[in-house]
């Protein structure tokens, strides 16, 4: 039988604060196990967590730019289960009052633009991590996460294929990464996503039992995890078999997902209001404040670089898929008014530099406003295209200036017209057979003789001033 | 009695808690009681539509935290009443999944 898959995800991002969520432990990634906690984050007794302002408002931020409502009081309520990372026993969420609900996401699928709801984006605190000892009746416990201000970003099960997954994934990646809200680093588990998926013959409207997968390390594990449940999945329906509500893990190493069979009551969290925090009136002017201060997200920012810069459409996708790219791309274009040759650059050369070596374009040493001024130089006559692609490496690795490299190497062209000539009148010369094929009409022949002059200059004549230089001379002798 | 036992067992293992038999039997009957006391309300007024709930008995003055990094504890007093310890980790007993 044919199955639409009906996917929910649900995503943690870490938020970028400097201090933990309600203590004053670092966030920074690493350190000595345990070297980043204090009582609060240790949950010894008696403790008070204080909110970090910062993660609400940025929390905040991220639920407007998704389009949520949010709401106008912010509670916590306490998730109640038993685990050796969680050391309080509870984990501080929120629960029936998030702090917003109804938003969405827009993906393209099958060239057609979707929308995904996102029922809500509310916050909580991350647990420790434990690690298995090898061999040991024993596990080890770092507390180091424990306390870190996380969004969970929950979506409506909208989404029905492993591709449209992974094309929400990356939209919202994009998304909090234009906000500043978070690092997004799969990595370093800034980033973390759970999918519940199920099955239903095509064309119904029912769902069907769902498994919730967990353990994917990048967005392809979730495409590959959510593809091989489609394949688990539908061999059981075929089969007439049922399938059971479940959690299962992704194995990367396999490319299967295994059952973590657990008991049905680890799903009673008993949630309550947390007692040691006092409800937050959110009231309207945050929420303005944040919205006035959000920067232009990347559809916005994709069509005016085609509406007002004239960029093609595939230009202002690849620029604007990564924010910093395109902030070099506008600072360049501030010094430089051609947008479509910068982005050929970028998207060129440039680009070829940074994929060669794995950098990010914040990583290297050209300034956007450097690449102006080759650009310029290619525009004077100065240099050629070709000579620029020879520059640009070392413009990237030592943040030279373009006029500074070209002297020391001596690259500039020849553009003085007395001294081409003397060139061409040495090809035309030389080459009398073909200014003969020239003369009867051969309009083909000219090129041979710019290549010629292009020789005896070592590459450095404009080949264009070349071509009209010969053209003058050629007629003279008619 | 709208408190039943089982209910008792199944909360005390939520728990974490293992309570004899006769434990239970007066555990029940106990919560049963002061249940059945804040019942009453529902003979005056209608709680679930009359009264919002209740998540903290302050008025709300939102009293934050900066955003500033104020240091940790060392690993020594973090680790000083850890039962059982491995270098710089907390060593507990490995937790198999049932
Ligand atoms: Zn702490």
């Amino acid at each position: 039988m044919d199955y639409e898959p009906v996917i929910g995800l649900e995503v943690h991002v870490q938020l970028k604060t400097s201090s933990k969520m309600f203590c004053g432990c670092t966030t920074e990634f690493g350190g000595s196990p345990n070297s980043h906690t204090c009582p609060v984050c240790l949950g010894f007794p008696g403790v008070l967590p204080v909110l970090n302002k910062k993660a609400l408002l940025l929390a905040v931020r991220a639920a407007l730019a998704v389009g949520c409502r949010i709401s106008g009081e912010v509670k916590f309520h306490r998730k109640n289960y038993f685990y050796p990372d969680l050391p309080k026993d509870y984990q501080i969420s929120q629960y029936d009052e998030p702090l917003s609900e109804n938003g969405k996401i827009e993906i393209m699928s099958g060239g057609t633009a979707k929308t995904i709801r996102v029922k809500r984006v509310h916050m909580e605190e991350d647990a420790g991590k434990l690690i298995h000892e090898e061999g040991e009746n024993s596990s080890l416990v770092d507390f180091n996460r424990s306390g870190m201000p996380l969004l969970e970003i929950v979506s409506e099960p909208d989404i029905n294929s492993p591709d449209e997954a992974y094309q929400y994934l990356t939209n919202l990646k994009l998304l909090l990464k234009y906000l500043d809200v978070s690092d997004c680093d799969m990595e370093k588990g800034s980033l973390r996503c759970d999918a519940n998926i199920s099955l239903r013959p095509k064309g119904d409207k029912g769902l069907g039992t769902k498994a919730e997968v967990k353990n994917m390390n990048s967005f392809k594990g979730v495409k590959a995890a959510l593809e091989f449940e489609i394949g688990r999945q539908s061999g059981l329906l075929d089969s007439g078999e049922r399938i059971v509500q479940e959690t299962r893990l992704w194995d990367p190493e396999k490319n299967i997902t295994i059952s973590m069979r657990s008991k049905e009551e680890a799903h009673d969290y008993r949630y309550f209001p947390e007692p040691d925090l006092v409800p937050f009136a959110l009231d309207g002017n945050v929420a303005k404040a944040q919205k006035a201060s959000l920067p232009e997200l990347p559809k916005a920012r994709k069509e005016r670089f085609m509406n007002l810069l004239g960029l093609p459409d595939y230009d202002a996708e690849v620029l604007t898929q990564e924010k910093e790219n395109a902030d070099y791309f506008e600072e360049c274009l501030k010094n430089y008014d051609k947008p479509k040759t910068v982005s050929n650059w970028m998207m060129g050369d440039i680009s070829a530099y940074l994929n060669s070596r794995a950098m990010s374009i914040t990583a290297i040493k050209m300034k956007p406003a450097s690449l102006a001024g080759l650009l310029k130089e290619i525009d004077s006559g100065k240099i050629s295209g070709k000579m620029a692609k020879e520059i640009i490496p070392e413009m990237c690795d030592t943040g030279k200036e373009a006029s500074v490299i070209i002297s020391e190497k001596g690259l500039s062209q020849i553009s003085d017209v007395s001294e081409l000539e003397k060139f061409a009148d040495e090809a035309i010369a030389e080459n009398s057979k073909t200014v003969e094929d020239f003369m009867k009409g051969k309009d083909s022949a000219l090129m041979f003789l710019v290549g010629q002059v292009m020789k005896k200059t070592r590459g450095k004549a404009n080949p264009a001033m070349v071509n009209e230089v010969l053209r003058k001379r050629l007629a003279g002798k008619k | 009695m709208s408190i039943k036992e089982d209910k008792i067992k199944y909360v005390a293992r939520l728990a974490r808690l293992k309570l004899t038999d006769e434990e239970v039997a007066l555990f029940a009957r106990q919560l049963d009681g002061i249940l059945g006391y804040v019942d009453k309300l529902n003979e005056r007024l209608d709680v679930a539509k009359d009264a919002v709930p209740m998540s903290h008995p302050h008025a709300a003055s939102n009293p934050f935290r900066e955003d500033e990094v104020r240091g940790s504890a060392s690993s020594e007093t973090v680790l000083a009443n850890a039962p059982q310890k491995k270098g710089d980790f907390f060593k507990v007993p490995r937790i198999i999944e049932e």
